[in-house]
């Protein structure tokens, strides 16, 4: 039980610092880096659809 | 038993390397193009004595163009007399200064030492660097399909060198350049072939970044006009039986159940084949063509994703005399950020910029047999796209070509409007009509990361048996090199998989 909750306590920590670092990245990056990233993560949905072409 | 073994529709070049390759294996193979021309964008039309290519200039990473035509039998310098470019390209400053940039590598370092020691330094590295992707990618994306995880296992596997570059196709062309270059002048050199990819250079995958060191390694000119290449390969094609039929235009693909068997022209009739080729856009092939109640419900979605690829007007001018200029290519400089600006506050709100910029291509340097005895001919690819605000391209296109003259005149090249015989313009809605490209795109898709390889329509499609695709809409995606090298994909994947 004990073990389990600190298991569950480090995952939350791993995902809130990844959370925190690509945060932390973006909001460093150029706006011209922005706009990369962005227009990578606006087709993200297209991507699977796509796949299927 | 089918009319033909292999239907090809479009005679560009995806189409006809496919075809010709495809006849070589033996195949009964018809190729049919809407236009009177064969070639599509890589084509040359004839005026009043002046020859004009109708949109690409020049040929570069000539390997794939070789490789088809050694696997025809013959070789390219056997079938189109090329003219290797040297000076490879003027760079025109607003200033006025000029800076000719040689096909030698070492003396364009020496040059770009002289704006900038630390660019000059750079200069090395970053050939290294686009010299070792070339390699790669010529090796593995310029031969094999990428249209599924197992196509890019198999890349990997051929060339595990191919993993190094991965990160390079998550960064931009403009964070390669700017990684290697920091002076403005020399960046301003680089930059504009961000547009051959029809995208700013932010957006712009990484990889492309290595074509300014690429025209290094030769650029080319076919005397007497671009279309050479094609009509070599139809030649070549020919030998093995291909037939080719212009002024035929396809409406539809003949489909049973998810099968394509054939095509129907314009005038009602139809033609059965085993196997059909498709050389336009993939949009219209899917969408129009075969229609989405042949479809399954998410791959109509997937090709509605698509965005067009940039469109371009184009201007032809016969000239008098000799254009004020230095080589077979020249450009106005322009810098990265620039350029970014004229996409997202240009192009994006239908303004035309009012300076104008792009690519100036006098193909009278080297080959004087396109015009008339001590006459010239200038295309010039402006920038330009296919929505106007408030206004739309026939009306505009008066006025845009007298603005484009006006504008080179003042300092890109100076006189030129008095040397004007005459001047003809195929504004985006020209293409559209002439070519059938849709919104005049002449890459047909963007090639933005997210629709590239894995993500542009597959080389064989994943939806309708019998169903291959060749051209710009298809990978490697657009360009003279990457078309023909389309042709060559799909030729391998038939001979493969169709018996």
């Amino acid at each position: 039980m004990h073990s389990s909750f600190s298991k569950s306590l480090i995952r939350a920590l791993l995902i809130v610092l990844v959370i925190f670092g690509l945060t932390w990245w973006y909001r460093h990056l150029t706006p011209r880096k922005k706009q990369f990233i962005q227009n990578l993560i606006r087709q993200v949905p297209d991507l699977p659809l796509r796949y299927m072409v | 038993m089918p009319d033909y073994d292999v239907v090809v529709i479009g005679a560009g070049l995806g189409g006809l390397s496919a075809g010709a390759l495809l006849a070589a294996q033996g195949r009964r193979v018809l190729v049919l193009e809407q236009s009177d021309m064969i070639g599509g964008c890589c084509s040359t039309f004839e005026r009043q004595g002046y020859r004009f290519d109708v949109g690409a200039s020049i040929v570069e990473i000539i390997e794939p163009v070789e490789r088809v035509f050694e696997k025809l039998g013959t070789t390219l310098q056997k079938e189109v007399d090329l003219i290797a470019c040297d000076p490879i390209m003027s760079v025109i400053y607003p200033d006025g200064e000029r800076v000719t940039l040689p096909l030698s590598v070492e003396e364009t370092g020496r040059i770009i030492a002289s704006i900038s020691p630390e660019d000059g330094a750079r200069w090395g590295d970053f050939c290294a660097f686009a010299d070792d992707l070339m390699k790669v990618t010529l090796d593995t994306f310029f031969q094999m399909p990428a249209a599924t995880l197992a196509d890019m296992g198999a890349i990997i596997k051929k060339n595990p060198r191919f993993l190094k570059f991965m990160p390079v196709f998550l960064s931009s062309y403009q964070d390669i350049l700017e990684r290697y270059f920091k002076d403005e002048k020399v960046l301003k050199m680089m930059a504009h072939q961000a547009l051959y990819f029809g995208l700013p250079p932010n957006l712009v995958p990484g990889p492309y970044a290595m074509v300014p060191y690429s025209e290094h390694v030769g650029i080319y000119y076919p005397r007497g006009g671009m279309i050479r290449i094609p009509e070599a390969l139809q030649r070549v094609g020919e030998k093995f039986g291909m037939e080719v039929r212009t002024g035929t235009r396809v409406s539809k693909v003949l489909m049973e159940g998810r099968r394509a068997i054939g095509v129907r022209l314009a005038d009602g009739s139809e033609i059965s084949a085993d196997v059909v080729v498709s050389d336009i856009n993939a949009k219209t092939l899917y969408l129009d063509m075969i229609g989405a109640e042949h479809l399954p419900p998410a791959v109509v979605r997937g090709i509605r994703s698509y965005k067009l690829s940039l469109s371009i007007p184009m201007i032809y001018l016969a000239l008098e005399d000799s254009p004020e200029l230095e080589s077979h290519h020249s450009v106005i400089a322009i810098s990265p950020e620039e350029l970014n600006r004229y996409y997202y506050e240009n192009l994006l709100t239908g303004t035309l910029n009012d300076e104008p910029f792009g690519l100036i291509c006098w193909p009278t340097h080297n080959d004087k047999s396109l015009a008339p005895l001590g006459k010239h001919v200038l295309n010039l690819i402006p920038q330009g796209f296919y929505h106007l605000a408030g206004t739309d391209w026939d009306s505009e296109k008066p006025r845009y070509i007298e603005r484009t003259i006006e504008g080179l005149s003042r300092y890109a090249i100076p006189g030129l409007k008095d040397k004007v015989v005459f001047a003809e313009c195929a504004t985006p809605l020209d293409f559209e009509r002439n070519l059938l490209l849709p919104e005049g795109a002449i890459y047909c898709l963007q090639q933005d990361l997210p629709a590239q390889a894995v993500f542009r329509p597959a080389s064989k499609s994943k939806s309708v048996k019998g169903l291959y695709l060749v051209g710009s809409s298809t990978h490697p995606g657009g360009g003279v090199p990457s078309v023909i090298a389309s042709g060559y994909i799909a030729a391998g994947l038939i001979e493969a998989q169709e018996g």
